[in-house]
């Protein structure tokens, strides 16, 4: 659904097929010309940076909601640094934002510390007032007939292509900047982003930082509201930076990614958003993050939803073969140990299960090189399904040995919580068990634990 | 009606009431209608919910005018329902299945789904009447000329208000203790659901008057505010509708074109926020004017306890005197500020001034007395009951001698006095 207003953006833009409008895109970004083009895909792409970077502190702080506050707060801003310019002076303009952005985060601390309002009463009360106050100024403005001139209407979805020179230097000069503070200031941020009290008990000065933070925050919604818009500009905050935590655990490689996510939801952006006249390029930014999101939910390597699927399927079926292992242990017992050819109906009747079903286990353990494949009744057990079966049936007799001595449960409760963890055990563990009980040999049952071979 | 808004504002403009008075009365059934069901959201700390779903359900609005061509047929409330359900089971399956916290979860749902529809009103604005002004502002102009789209919001606030004093006592439990509401066997889910299908209505209802982003202002400015002037949920309500009908009649005056001549939605959030400045401000009890006009009560009536207690420690004489030379330095006070305590005193018979020196009255000799009474017991109770070192007791007595009532110094030597009955009792 993320990629229908691309499909409906390429087919409404123009009358070239979007495959050709691609290649043109690119091969004019990277010839050796310096274009108009050129420029706004590189601010697109350095804000892209600057928020992708400042907003993994957003997140791990979870703060998302302020981002999204100081960007809604910053349009009367906009429209006061017009009124004062009386054209579209982007340094006013700007300069407009940073005040109000920063007066609305001062106003959110203080309804904080003396209301009892909750938290993000207090960010909606802001925001909300200051968004009023700036959709007012600027309907204002664009029925006294300057609209027209002031192209303020750019400033609420964005619209990349007004961006000019000197604003690109602004921007290259401000992400500099930023990443100038986040190197500087690199270990207070990581420690204050992760455990404020702790940061706060090693001496770290908790508030300055949540303020260094806050401003560079505002500076980077302000130099991002041109092309993306203030209504939108605090996904670009949290949605690269909440794709990069899927994809790794270390913060200077989260804040790398981010970048990079950034930078390249930037890149669609800019692209799309040029497609066609009047097109908003913060929405297609947004969803361009959005698709990258979509991408490491679905399949980053560790914390991806369909590996972690397949990881749980696989083991699933580990533990239903491990199942038929000790039943077939717990047969071979009963033989004193000889002959390891067991009948699948014996073994189903064991089981009460159907033989189907058990012909179905015996396949996985086969795969697991646990049985002989070649032979599907009776089931033989290779060396291997022998040494994986006492594995299985130690650890389950381990624990219930376990609970039952040092948990102190009753010798009837134990057996089902023993069965979902005897395949779960690691080596570690099952060590410690067996210092802890002295290396007893029989289970709370009386049956032998078994050595392992 | 007219002329009595004239005669209270004393602000012309009021005279066209009569052909804009729509815009009033469905800016305060807007602004009432989501403040109501705000009053809860805002106590409950969970009013950017509304935020998320104002955003959400943009892509639904959009898509239903597409069909339809209308902002007034069932459509859209079938595709903003649809979308509003839609970012509920995103953001819960986005942060159930995944490491990414609630918040986050809530601004990405969000922000994908309202970049959605804006795209499509870009896109479309050029073969249906619908453009990204509506959704940022809403046009509340347009009911001057279709007075029947008054009648939906009409409607649910009716309904709003027969479900509230129906339910107002299960919305009150499930508001401020879910626990107790499960316990008590009340449908906990079916009342949080009801209020969530309540708030999305409105939410969609009012998105042509004030737009999507404006209604998150409407829906928890009147619950703030009312927050600041009490602490009891009917007379919040009855605040937070004061407060819906003040800000629509003041944000009529605002956008008048002869005053700022701007969007009437846009001027009411104004009004609203205004009115919220002023009652944090001014509000009796919780404002930051009475506050700290009580605070400096505080300290002046300390200031003046200190006084007495000074020149009844430090004198030998009787009746107690000090000269204010050698108050000043040992209560490291400013002349300035030994004045003013000075002077509170005399006003309250404590001290009289014979020249260079004060003297202690009976009343104040009296007070004194209390004073360094309560200090020490108190520096008692802080050893013998709760085992403080006596190095840091002092300190906390210094304090709290200022506030303890005659019942707490009874209170406080009747358990001292049991202590030390106990201790005679059992000897070590």
């Amino acid at each position: 659904m993320i990629l229908v207003p691309y499909i409906l953006a390429a087919g409404f833009a123009s009358d070239l097929p979007i495959g050709v409008q691609a290649a043109r895109f690119f091969r004019t970004l990277f010839d050796s010309r310096l274009e108009a083009t050129d420029a706004v895909v590189f601010a697109a792409i350095l804000l892209g940076i600057t928020c992708g970077m400042l907003g993994c502190f957003v997140v791990l702080r979870r703060q998302s909601l302020l981002g999204d506050a100081i960007g809604h707060a910053v349009l009367p801003g906009v429209c006061a640094g017009f009124l004062l310019a009386g054209t579209r002076s982007i340094p006013m303009l700007l300069a407009g934002a940073l005040v109000a952005g920063v007066l609305a985060s001062v106003l959110i601390t203080l309804l904080q510390r003396t209301t009892r309002l909750k938290s993000g009463e207090c960010m909606g009360v802001v925001f909300t007032g200051f968004y009023g106050m700036g959709i007012v100024m600027l309907v204002s403005i664009q029925k006294s007939g300057r609209g027209g001139q002031s192209g303020l209407d750019k400033f609420l979805f964005g619209q990349i292509a007004a961006i000019s020179d000197l604003d690109v230097k602004l921007i290259a000069a401000v992400t500099v900047l930023a990443i100038g503070i986040v190197i500087v200031f690199w270990r207070k941020l990581a420690i204050s982003s992760f455990d404020e009290a702790f940061a706060f008990s090693v001496g770290i000065p908790v508030g300055w930082i949540h303020y260094l933070l806050t401003i560079l925050l505002t500076v980077a919604i302000v130099i991002s509201i041109q092309a993306v818009g203030v209504v939108l500009v605090a996904a670009m905050l949290v949605t690269p930076a909440a794709t990069a935590y899927l994809l790794t655990d270390r913060l200077y490689r989260m804040v790398v990614l981010s970048a990079v996510f950034g930078a390249l939801s930037g890149l669609l952006g800019a692209f799309f958003s040029l497609l066609g006249d009047h097109l908003p390029t913060g929405a297609f930014m947004v969803l361009g993050a959005s698709t990258l999101f979509l991408l490491a939910f679905l399949f980053a390597p560790v914390h991806g939803v369909l590996p972690r699927a397949w990881r749980i399927w696989q083991k699933r079926k580990r533990t239903q073969a491990e199942n038929l292992l000790r039943t077939i242990y717990l047969r071979l017992e009963q033989r004193g140990m000889s002959d390891r050819r067991f009948g699948v109906d014996d073994l189903a009747a064991m089981r009460q299960e159907s033989p189907a079903q058990v012909r179905k286990l015996a396949a996985l353990a086969a795969k697991r090189g646990w049985t002989d494949p070649a032979s599907r009744d009776p089931i033989i057990l290779t060396d291997a399904g022998f040494a994986a079966a006492t594995q299985v049936v130690r650890n389950h007799r381990l624990w219930e040995l376990f609970l039952t001595q040092e948990a102190r449960l009753a010798a009837d409760h134990v057996h089902a919580d023993a069965e979902y963890i005897e395949h779960v055990l690691p080596r570690q563990v099952i060590e410690d068990l067996e210092r802890m009980l002295d290396h007893r040999s029989a289970d709370p049952h009386g049956k032998p634990i078994p050595e392992p071979n | 009606m007219t002329l009595w808004l004239k005669t209270i504002f004393l602000i012309p403009y009021f005279e066209m009431l009569d052909r804009y008075w729509p815009i009033v009365v469905q800016g305060s059934l807007v602004s009432v209608t989501l403040g109501l069901i705000g009053c809860f959201l805002v106590v409950k700390g969970t009013s950017l919910l509304g935020d998320a779903l104002s955003h959400s359900v943009l892509p639904g609005i959009v898509i239903g005018f597409l069909i339809s061509g209308s902002l007034h047929s069932p459509w859209i409330l079938i595709g903003a329902s649809a979308f509003g359900l839609l970012a509920a089971a995103l953001v819960q399956s986005v942060h159930s299945h995944s490491r990414v916290k609630e918040d986050a979860s809530l601004g990405i749902v969000f922000t994908t789904l309202f970049a959605i529809g804006v795209v499509l009103i870009n896109i479309y604005s050029q073969q249906a009447d619908l453009d990204p002004g509506c959704v940022l502002y809403g046009n509340l102009e347009h009911f001057i000329v279709d007075h029947d789209a008054i009648w939906p919001m009409v409607y649910i606030l009716a309904g709003v208000v027969v479900l509230l004093l129906l339910f107002y006592r299960h919305l009150l439990v499930c508001t401020f203790d879910p626990a107790l509401a499960v316990s008590l066997g009340l449908p906990v889910a079916l009342i949080t659901y009801s209020q969530m299908a309540a708030l999305s209505l409105s939410i969609v209802a009012s998105f042509e008057a004030v737009g999507a982003i404006l209604a998150v202002a409407l829906l928890i400015l009147p619950g703030a505010t009312a927050r600041m002037w009490t602490d009891r949920m009917p007379a919040m309500l009855v605040v937070a509708t004061i407060h819906g009908i003040l800000s629509s009649i003041i944000g009529y005056w605002l956008s008048h074109p002869a005053i700022l001549n701007s969007s009437a939605a846009g001027a009411i959030c104004v009004a609203g926020f205004g009115l919220f400045i002023l009652s944090w401000l001014l509000a009796p009890r919780q404002g930051l004017v009475m506050r700290e006009f009580h605070r400096r009560q505080l300290n002046a009536s300390v200031a003046v306890e200190n006084l007495v207690k000074t020149i009844e420690e430090l004198s030998t004489g009787m009746p107690p005197a000090l000269s204010e030379a050698k108050l000043i330095s040992e209560m490291k006070l400013s002349p300035r500020r030994l004045q003013r305590a000075k002077k509170r005193a005399i006003a309250m018979n404590w001290i009289a001034q014979n020249g260079g020196q004060l003297f202690l009255t009976d009343a104040g000799q009296a007070h004194g007395r209390h004073l360094t009474h309560a200090h020490q017991l108190w520096e008692l109770y802080l050893l013998e009951q709760l085992g403080v070192a006596p190095d840091h007791v002092h300190d906390a007595a210094e304090w709290i001698e200022h506030h303890l009532s005659d019942t707490d110094l009874l209170q406080l030597e009747s358990l001292l006095a049991k202590r030390a009955a106990e201790k005679t009792a059992t000897p070590e």
